[in-house]
C-alpha cells in the first residue's frame, strides 16, 4: 500500500523538487551576492547617520518577494492540491471501488496516504523554507524583525506545520465531501481561520509577556524605540496602555491628547482629564481656532529621539496644561511586549499547535472511515 | 452445496429512498448467476453490499459464509469488477499487476502477466488510454488474479461494443472453466445473459422477483395462447405472471410444474428474455410485491 | 478438432446444439474413433457459453455411448455414429415426403406444416427425456 501511495504522487513530487531546485540554483547563485551587499553596504551605513531603511532595499527586490510570497501560500497549496485532491478524487474517479476491493483494510490505505504525504510536504516545504530562511539570514539580522508576523510566518520551522495541518484539513475534508472542489474551499478557509486566531490572539500569549513603563510624555506619547525604558526595534509589541497613578486604564493607544477623547475643554476653558480630574490653567477660548503645531523629531546615533515644537496657539497652551496635568496624576504608559529572544520556543509552540491541530484530524479521519464502512 | 452469498431481508437506504429493500436470496456456488433488471433496481447496491462498500441498513448479509468487510481475509475470497470497470489512468498496466501483487497476498504473479501478454495488453501503457474494452479486461485480470472464490461483476460490458463484449465474456468463462470460480454478473442485457447463466436473479423495483436454475425456470415456465379467458379462473396449480388479452384471445405466461392437459391452449416454451420481461412487467403493475413461490432446487 | 457454434434463435437448448453438431461431425465423417473432442476450456474460450453446458453436452454424448471422458486428459469419441441408420435414411425420406403431400392436399401451408411438425417432435422428445 504504502507503494502504491506513493505511485501516485510520484509525478508530482518530481515536478515540485525540479522547481524547488531551480529556485534553489537562483538563490545560491543570489545569496552570496546579498551578503556581499550585507558586508559593504548595509554594515558600515549602520553606524552613520543618514543611512535609510534596509527595508526599503528589500520590498524593491522582486524576487525576494516572489519566494516570500511563495513560502507564504504554500502551505494552503498544499492543502489545497495535495490535501483536498487525496482522497476526494478516487471518489470522483470511482478508483475507491477499485483498491478498497484488494486486500487491504481501509485504514491501512488512508494511513498509507497521509504518512506518504505528509512526509513529502515535510520535504518539500521544508527545503523551500530551509531555502528562505537561508536567503533572508543576513537581512533578518540586519532587521531584527523575525518576530514580527510578516517574517515569523515565513521562516524555519513554522511553514513546515502550517503545512502539515493545510494537508490533514485537506484530506479530512476531501473525505467527508467526497469532491474536491468543495474540499479546496473548506481547506482554503479552515487554513486561513486557523491562522488568523492563531497569529492575531495566540502567538504573543505562548509566554507570559514582558512589561515596561516610563511617564506619560504628551508630546510624544506611547513608548517608542529608542525611549528610555528598554524597547527595542526587535521587540513585538502585544499592547500599549496609558495608566493613571492608582493604576486604571485610561487609553488603550497612548495617545492623549487634544484630540483624543481623554481630555475635555469646557466654554469657559477649563481643562479637565476624563475620568481622572480637573487640571491647573485655563485655556484661551479665543485662540482656539488658530494654532498650528510642528514637531520634527530626529534620530541621533544614539538612538535617542529628540523633540523639536514651533510653538503657536491653543494648542500649545493645551499641551503645555495636560502634560503638566500628567505629571500631576502620575500617569505612565505601560507596554507589554515580548522580546526577539524568545522566537525559538514562539516558533515551537506554534509549531505544536499546528502539528497537533493536523494529527487530531487524521486521527478523526481514520476512525470515520473505520466507522463509516465496517 | 453451500452458497455465495445469503440475503436476509437485506435493504439499503439513501435518505429516504430504498434502493434495495426486503432482499431475501440464497445464490449457490459452482454457478454463473446473471442478477438482472432494470436501471435503478438496486443492482448495483445489492454487489457493493456483497463487496463490502456499502453498511446495510436492515437485514443481514453473508457471502462465502463471512460479513462483508474491508478484512483482508474476507476481500482476497471475492473479486470485484465496479460499474464502467474504474482503474486508475495515470497508473500503467504494469502498474496496476503491481498494485494488485503488492495489495493481495494471494496474487498469481504468473497468471496476471500471463493474461496480460495473451491479452496483447502494452504493460507500459496508461490505463487512462486504453480502450474501453482493453480497461475491462484489465480490471478483470485484476479481479482474478487473486485466486478468489466468487466473482462479482457489477455491469461490466454495459458500455463496451459488441466485439469487447465477447471477448471479455469469453475470457470470463475461460476462468469459470478453469478455476471452478462462482460468478455473480449483473447486466441489463438478456443476450449475454442467456448465453453464459446458468442461474438468474431477477432484481425490480428494489426486490427479488425470481430466482432460480435458468433450466429449472425455463422448465417450469409456459406461455398458453388460446380462447379469452378471466385470469382468475385459471386452475391453481398454474400461476399466472402475466397476461394479455385482445376480444376473442388471451395469452398467458404461467408458472406450473405440472404437464398441460386442456387442449384448448396452444402450449409454448418462454424464452428467458421473455420470462423475465413478463416478471419483471409483473412486478411494476401489481400492488404488493410478489413472492416468487419457485425454490431453491438444490 | 471440430469447431462449435452457437444459433441463439434457432429455439434450441444451447447444449444440444453441442450434441448435435457432435453427432452430425461424426456422421459426416469429420471426428473417428479416437479423436479428442475440444476440451470445455477451449470451447467457453471460443464461443462464450456457461461451461456446464458444455460439460452436460459431453455428458449427454457419453451416455450415448458416443465418447468417453478419461480424467484429466479429455473426452475422446468411442465409435461414430452407426452405419445401419443411413440405410434407414431412404425409406424414412420417402415416408416423409408421402406426408408431405397428404400434408400439402390437405390444405396445410408452409408454416402449419412446420409448426405441426414441431410441436411433435418437441412432445415426442419431452416423453422420450421424462
Amino acid at each position: 500500500m504504502i507503494w502504491l501511495a506513493w505511485r501516485q504522487v510520484r509525478t508530482q513530487v518530481f515536478l515540485v523538487v525540479g522547481v524547488l531546485l531551480a529556485i534553489g540554483v537562483v538563490l545560491a547563485t543570489t545569496g552570496p551576492h546579498l551578503v556581499h551587499i550585507y558586508d559593504t553596504v548595509i554594515k558600515p551605513c549602520e553606524a552613520k547617520p543618514n543611512c535609510g531603511n534596509v527595508g526599503t532595499f528589500s520590498n524593491t527586490d522582486r524576487f525576494l518577494q516572489s519566494v516570500s510570497l511563495l513560502l507564504l501560500i504554500a502551505p494552503a497549496l498544499v492543502g489545497m492540491f495535495w490535501g483536498a485532491p487525496l482522497v476526494a478524487r478516487e471518489f470522483e474517479n470511482n478508483s475507491h471501488r477499485l483498491i478498497w476491493t484488494q486486500s487491504v483494510s481501509r485504514m491501512r490505505w488512508l494511513a498509507a496516504k497521509l504518512g506518504i504525504g505528509a512526509l513529502v510536504t515535510v520535504v518539500t516545504v521544508g527545503l523551500l523554507s530551509l531555502m528562505t530562511t537561508w536567503w533572508f539570514s543576513p537581512i533578518d539580522a540586519f532587521s531584527n524583525n523575525s518576530l514580527t508576523p510578516s517574517t515569523f510566518d515565513r521562516r524555519d520551522v513554522v511553514p513546515v506545520a502550517y503545512a502539515l495541518f493545510a494537508f490533514a484539513l485537506g484530506a479530512t475534508a476531501g473525505l467527508l465531501l467526497r469532491r474536491t472542489l468543495p474540499a479546496m474551499v473548506v481547506t482554503l478557509f479552515g487554513f486561513i481561520g486557523l491562522r488568523y486566531v492563531v497569529e492575531d490572539y495566540l502567538r504573543l500569549h505562548y509566554m507570559t509577556p514582558l512589561k515596561i513603563s516610563a511617564p506619560f510624555n504628551p508630546l510624544n506619547p506611547g513608548l517608542t524605540v529608542g525611549r528610555p525604558g528598554g524597547l527595542q526595534s526587535s521587540d513585538q509589541v502585544v499592547s500599549q496602555e496609558t495608566v493613571t497613578g492608582t493604576g486604571r486604564v485610561l487609553s488603550q493607544n497612548g495617545n492623549i491628547g487634544p484630540t483624543s477623547g481623554e481630555v475635555s475643554v469646557s466654554n469657559s476653558g477649563t481643562v479637565t482629564l476624563r475620568g481622572v480630574g480637573p487640571c491647573q490653567g485655563h485655556v484661551n477660548n479665543s485662540l482656539k481656532a488658530t494654532g498650528r503645531v510642528s514637531q520634527s523629531v530626529q534620530q541621533s546615533g544614539s538612538g535617542t529621539t529628540h523633540v523639536h515644537a514651533r510653538s503657536g496657539g491653543a494648542i500649545e497652551q493645551l499641551n503645555q496644561i495636560v502634560s503638566a496635568c500628567s505629571h500631576k496624576y502620575g500617569l505612565r504608559d505601560i507596554v507589554t511586549y515580548q522580546p526577539l529572544s524568545r522566537y525559538w520556543p514562539f516558533q515551537m509552540y506554534e509549531s505544536a499547535i499546528f502539528i497537533v491541530a493536523g494529527l487530531v484530524l487524521a486521527g478523526f479521519s481514520l476512525w470515520w472511515l473505520r466507522r463509516r464502512m465496517a | 452445496m453451500s452458497a455465495v452469498l445469503e440475503a436476509n431481508g437485506l435493504g439499503k437506504r439513501y435518505g429516504r429512498n430504498w434502493a434495495l429493500s426486503d432482499c431475501t436470496v440464497t445464490i449457490p456456488s459452482g454457478h454463473v448467476v446473471g442478477l438482472v433488471g432494470p436501471n435503478g433496481a438496486g443492482k448495483s447496491t445489492l454487489l457493493n453490499l456483497a463487496v463490502g462498500l456499502l453498511k446495510p441498513t436492515a437485514g443481514g448479509l453473508e457471502v462465502l459464509g463471512g460479513r462483508p468487510s474491508d478484512d483482508a481475509a474476507q476481500l482476497g475470497r471475492v473479486g470485484f469488477v465496479a460499474q464502467d470497470t474504474p482503474t486508475y489512468a495515470a497508473l500503467s498496466v504494469a502498474d496496476h499487476l503491481q498494485m494488485g501483487a503488492r495489495t493481495n497476498p494471494s496474487w498469481d504473479r504468473q497468471l496476471a502477466q500471463g493474461r496480460i501478454a495473451r491479452l496483447g495488453l502494452d504493460p507500459k501503457q496508461k490505463s487512462g488510454k486504453l480502450s474501453g474494452g482493453q480497461r475491462a479486461q484489465l480490471a478483470l485480470t485484476m479481479a482474478v488474479a487473486k485466486r478468489p472464490e466468487l466473482l462479482l461483476l457489477d455491469e461490466p460490458v454495459a458500455s463496451l461494443d459488441p466485439l469487447a463484449r465477447r471477448e471479455f465474456l469469453q475470457v470470463l468463462m475461460e476462468t469459470v472453466a478453469e478455476d471452478q470460480v462462482s460468478v455473480v454478473l449483473s447486466s441489463h442485457l438478456m443476450a449475454d445473459l442467456e448465453r453464459v447463466c446458468d442461474y438468474l436473479v431477477v432484481l425490480v423495483a428494489s426486490r427479488v422477483q425470481l430466482a432460480g436454475p435458468v433450466d429449472d425456470l425455463l422448465a417450469s415456465h409456459r406461455r398458453l395462447i388460446g380462447p379469452r379467458r378471466d385470469p382468475a379462473t385459471m386452475p391453481g396449480n398454474q400461476i399466472v405472471i402475466e397476461s394479455s388479452h385482445t376480444d376473442r384471445q388471451s395469452t398467458f405466461t404461467v408458472q406450473t410444474d405440472d404437464p398441460i392437459l386442456d387442449p384448448s391452449w396452444t402450449v409454448e416454451e418462454v424464452g428467458l428474455e421473455d420470462l423475465v420481461l413478463a416478471y419483471m412487467g409483473q412486478a411494476s403493475t401489481s400492488a404488493r410485491p410478489f413472492r416468487p413461490t419457485i425454490g431453491l432446487v438444490q | 478438432m471440430i469447431e462449435f457454434h452457437l444459433d441463439t434463435h434457432s429455439g434450441v437448448a444451447p447444449y444440444l446444439q453441442i450434441v448435435q453438431q457432435v453427432r452430425r461431425a461424426l456422421r459426416l465423417g469429420l471426428l473417428h474413433e479416437g479423436d479428442q473432442l475440444p476440451t470445455v476450456k477451449d470451447v467457453v474460450a471460443r464461443i462464450a457459453i456457461n461451461p456446464n453446458t458444455v460439460l452436460k453436452a459431453y455428458r449427454e454424448l457419453e451416455h450415448d455411448g458416443l465418447v468417453s471422458a478419461r480424467p484429466g486428459v479429455g473426452t475422446f469419441v468411442t465409435r461414430t455414429l452407426s452405419d445401419p441408420s443411413l440405410a434407414a435414411h431412404g425409406p424414412l425420406r420417402q415416408d416423409l415426403q408421402r406426408w408431405l403431400t397428404k400434408a400439402r392436399l390437405a390444405g396445410l401451408d408452409d408454416e402449419s406444416i412446420e409448426a405441426l411438425f414441431r410441436d411433435c417432435f418437441r412432445t415426442a422428445l419431452e416423453r422420450g427425456i421424462a
